[in-house]
């Protein structure tokens, strides 16, 4: 009989409370981390479930979790700041990593579901139109990148640290961290069905930038799903060999183009804001000239808004494929929902985060 | 000791957000030779010093200083640590940069500059925007006589500092300042207060009332609102000074305004400008239309050079680069630095004067 329970940080988030819904219907113990002043209501129906633990905790603090993790908790990390300065950003997302670590290291926890994301990938080392894979560099100049890219590229920093070390006290002492990466591409859902890979605001109108590329999109549901198939994978003696220290990128299967998933929304009844289309090339070839005349005329000291930065727009617009058969290898994983359905479930009135309350367990 | 033609060898402590206004110029600069980073959090070291290029990273201070024998060491950490490490730095024989305020209350300042009076050393507490281009222009048109005789100084600071999401509203990690003696006021009481003081250094002030609300309401703020008025006597006369800091008020503005008996100028700090309304060519009845149009010239201009501002990253802070630069000059030089203990006390003097719940309104 296993012991472990999941413990999952932003488990009130965009994404966290799908995974603590996946995780409770698969039949696992749940420990959501929610910070001090947060309500448990916030988590929804999932709230008052018989196989979820509370965990309070503010991660930016060095003793956020501190005496509230168990040895044989699989973390799934998932808690990062997504608004603010970059100091807000870095506590959010690097502070609260290492403080995550560090009370895992002093409870021995010894398995990681480490969640990073595609923002940190170098999009413009690649030629357009190629596979976009795990295999694509890491962002290299950082300064070109927004704060988000920033830090979750120090963040991946921490995890590779923390998965290349091993346990030091407790039952696990001695034991290898097992550890699994996932990048996931755009996650887009229920809560956020317009996104930044469409373009951005401009004024009382969106100006899309381009029509035609792929979008490397991951769908709430279909994230959770792989996100605790990724747990599962670290504790199933069959698969823990081939899942630890792996990284996979996750995206769905039936990707759609800019244009299709604009179309899929609009038939869904979505309110599609009023729109400017820019194609690709043209957007793309006036912030080239705009980066130029920048380093030729200010040593490219002027710093421009993101959406004219060429590797801002390389990282959101410049079209690839995406494969996913690493995380299908890796973790046994397949996208629960084809992109028609989730679009159907995204816009309909269900509640996705239905969980029977049944006791039974796989613990 | 290094010598004067040698870069200060240069330590910092505390890799918050300031840090990265002064690891920058200590990146930069020819005057600054970055031997140590020291922060709680490994990682926040790590990653200052991979970006600002320090040779060496630390978590214990104690320790950096005694590896590192630097020469100065900012002091970035919160507010209630910096006696005590300054204290640390001055018995290992470092000159202070520390962030404001360097003491909580006068008698800690005292401490403070006793120590480094008696380690020959010099404690320098961040007065950054004395060096702003904006007040440099208004003490300018103070020294040419422009304004006459200063009989009036407001300065008046308004910040969103509420606003849920911002470092001082967030009740999951509530931020250390709201535990000083003016509450998160404490964090910018400084600069409105030496400010005061750069246009009223002979001013003795003998009138005082304070106004500390908390108009937000809550249990996180203590204060979020300063209405200060000071009265005084300088060489010339009586003086008014008045101290405002608001929340509730937009936009966003660092605003001085000095009073003379011939005019009065205006300065912004956050969207910089310098308006002067002094007397003119033409004569009394056509001064004002002739201020009129200057002005409103300056301030055409200024929109301009604002947008060009934030594109080239000039910010608010480049005060900060400016005093840094003298004061390394200064220290390597062995001359006293541009912002004096005196400075220091005069502006920690009002601080208290100010919190005196004697003279609260």
């Amino acid at each position: 009989m296993s012991t472990h329970r999941l413990v999952i940080t932003g488990a009130n988030g965009f994404v966290g409370r799908y995974v603590v819904a996946e995780a409770l219907r698969r039949g696992h113990r749940v420990g959501a981390v929610l910070r001090p002043t947060t309500s448990e209501a916030s988590l929804g129906s999932l709230a008052g479930h018989p196989r979820l633990d509370i965990l309070r905790g503010d991660l930016r603090h060095p003793k956020g979790l501190d005496g509230q993790l168990a040895p044989d908790d699989v973390v799934l990390h998932l808690a990062a700041s997504k608004g603010g300065d970059f100091g807000t950003r870095f506590a959010g997302t690097v502070l609260a990593t290492e403080h995550l670590l560090a009370n895992a290291d002093a409870a021995g926890v010894e398995h990681l579901v480490a969640v990073s994301t595609f923002s940190i990938y170098d999009q413009s080392a690649v030629k357009g139109g190629s596979a976009f894979d795990e295999h694509v560099p890491l962002i290299s100049e950082p300064n070109k990148r927004d704060d988000y890219a920033k830090t979750k590229l120090v963040q991946e920093t921490l995890y590779r640290e923390w998965g290349a070390a091993s346990v030091t006290t407790g039952p696990n002492d001695g034991r290898k961290h097992r550890m699994v990466i996932v990048r996931p591409g755009m996650i887009w859902g229920r809560e956020e069905l317009w996104h930044a890979l469409l373009g951005s605001p401009l004024g009382p109108r969106f100006l899309r930038i381009g029509r035609k590329a792929t979008l490397p999109l991951i769908y709430t549901e279909n994230v959770a799903d792989a996100l605790v198939t990724a747990a599962e994978a670290l504790l199933d003696p069959a698969r823990v060999a081939t899942a630890d220290g792996a990284t996979v990128n996750l995206v769905d299967d039936d990707l759609p183009s800019q244009d299709d998933y604009v179309a899929a929304l609009a038939a869904a009844g979505y309110d599609v804001p009023a729109s400017v289309t820019v194609p690709w090339p043209v957007w793309r070839g006036a912030a080239e000239i705009g980066e130029r005349l920048n380093q030729t005329l200010f040593d490219g000291n002027m710093k421009l808004p993101g959406i004219v930065v060429p590797e801002q727009l390389d990282a959101r617009f410049k079209p690839f494929r995406y494969p996913n058969e690493a995380a299908k290898h890796v973790l046994g994983w397949r996208p629960r929902h084809s992109f028609a359905e989730a679009v159907a479930r995204a816009t309909s009135e269900a509640d996705l985060l239905a969980v029977d309350t049944g006791t039974t367990t796989n613990a | 000791m290094t010598s004067s033609n040698a870069p200060l060898r240069a330590a910092v402590i505390g890799s918050g957000a300031i840090s990265a206004q002064h690891l920058g110029f200590l990146r930069d600069s020819p005057r600054a030779d970055l031997v140590g980073v020291c922060d709680l959090s490994p990682i926040t070291a790590r990653y200052a010093a991979e970006f600002y290029d320090a040779k060496q990273t630390f978590t214990d201070a104690a320790e950096m200083i005694a590896v590192t024998r630097p020469d100065i060491v900012h002091v970035l950490t919160p507010p209630a640590s910096h006696v005590g490490l300054s204290l640390s730095c001055l018995d290992a024989g470092a000159h202070v940069l520390v962030e404001k305020p360097a003491a909580p209350t006068l008698p800690e300042l005292h401490t403070l500059l006793d120590k480094a009076a008696s380690a020959d050393r010099q404690v320098i507490e961040n007065h950054n925007y004395r060096f702003n281009d904006g007040v440099v222009a208004l003490a300018d048109a103070v020294a040419d006589g422009s304004l006459g005789i200063v009989r009036e100084v407001e300065i008046r600071m308004a910040l969103d500092i509420r606003s849920p999401g911002g470092r001082f509203a967030d009740e999951n990690l509530p931020n250390g300042i709201h535990k000083m003696p003016a509450g998160v006021v404490h964090d910018f009481i400084t600069h409105l207060t030496y400010l005061l003081d750069h246009f009223t250094p002979e001013v003795a002030w003998d009138r005082i009332g304070a106004g500390w609300s908390n108009h937000g309401g809550g249990d996180l703020f203590t204060v979020d609102d300063l209405d200060a008025t000071l009265i005084g006597q300088g060489p010339d006369g009586a003086v008014h000074g008045k101290l405002r800091f608001s929340a509730l008020t937009g936009p966003e503005q660092f605003q001085v305004t000095v009073r003379g008996s011939n005019g009065f100028g205006v300065t912004e700090l956050f969207q910089p400008y310098v308006e002067l309304n002094i007397p003119r060519a033409g004569g009394g009845q056509l001064s004002p239309i002739a201020n009129h149009l200057a002005n409103g010239r300056i301030r055409f201009g200024e929109g301009f050079r604002n947008v060009g501002r934030k594109l080239m990253q000039r910010s608010p802070y480049h005060g900060l680069h400016q005093l840094l630069d003298e004061t390394y000059a200064a220290l390597a030089a062995g001359r006293p630095a541009p912002v004096t203990p005196a400075q220091m006390i005069r502006t920690a003097s009002i601080i208290d004067a100010i919190l005196d719940p004697e003279v609260r309104v």
